[in-house]
């Protein structure tokens, strides 16, 4: 007797093949789930590693920007002069020793008018001095300082007339 | 950002000092003065008085002989500068 061949029923077939759908996609997802992970932890590695190793550079592109900008905590005094300034100071110096000079050369021409002073000797310094000035030497009838004086201006004649002659020799 | 912060900070450092040096030596140039009150005043006084007018009157006029040199002697050091600089002057201006 042949065997009676028996059909399964088409709904457990149908279900079957749901499930066998439901469990590859399931499948699918979780594959999908763990690429995302994976590329997620790649990506946060890579970011972490990379701004470990530039993290020296974007110190120093943040240092020349506040550079830049002038973003440093500077007061007034730390940012009184600057380059530029000091040639205009070199200026104000070079116009300073010209204005000495003019002021030095004022003087100079007033050392003729200066008067004689005593102030700044003592009493009896003056005394001796005023001595001297004033006593005539008997016979000669010319004070002593008097001679000297005529001596030095006659010693600075001949200095005078030895050095036209050398230098222009007359 | 330290190390250029550093440079930074000492350049600007100088600069300041430079500059506060070279300021303080313009205002102790323009506070020298010769008023009748200052002390080379009172000492070529005393001097006068000292030496009578006559070697007075000489000395002054051997300083004015020797500023005469002076002035000269720079004028002339100014002009050859300039001239020096100059190219199209050069040898047309000459102190002899």
């Amino acid at each position: 007797m042949p065997e009676e061949t028996t059909f399964p029923d088409i709904s457990d077939i149908l279900n079957a093949l749901r499930n066998l759908i439901a469990g590859l996609l399931e499948a699918i997802r979780n594959l999908l789930n763990n690429i995302w992970q994976w590329l997620q932890s790649f990506w946060n590695a890579l970011a972490n590693a990379l701004s470990t190793a530039f993290a020296p550079l974007i110190a120093l592109v943040q240092a020349i920007v506040d550079t830049i900008t002038g973003e440093l905590d500077l007061t007034s005094k730390f940012t009184q002069y600057n380059i530029p300034t000091l040639f205009i100071l070199i200026l104000n110096i070079v116009l300073a020793c010209i204005r000495l000079m003019i002021r030095v050369l004022i003087f100079a021409g007033e050392l003729i008018s200066i008067p004689a002073n005593s102030g700044l000797l003592n009493s009896n310094t003056v005394a001796v001095i005023n001595y001297i000035k004033n006593t005539n030497i008997p016979y000669v009838n010319v004070s002593f300082y008097t001679i000297v004086t005529s001596v030095v201006v006659f010693m600075f004649a001949i200095r005078t007339i030895k050095i036209i002659r050398r230098s222009f020799r007359v | 950002m330290s190390w250029l912060e550093n440079i930074w900070f000492s350049v600007n450092t100088v600069v300041q000092a430079v500059g506060s040096t070279m300021s303080d030596l313009v205002i102790r140039l323009d506070s020298i003065t010769f008023d009748s009150s200052s002390p080379i005043y009172s000492f070529m006084g005393t001097l006068r008085y000292l030496v009578g007018d006559t070697i007075y009157v000489t000395l002054v006029s051997g300083i004015y002989i020797g500023i005469g040199f002076i002035v000269y002697r720079l004028i002339q050091v100014v002009i050859t500068s300039i001239t020096s600089l100059i190219p199209g002057l050069k040898g047309k201006i000459q102190f002899n």
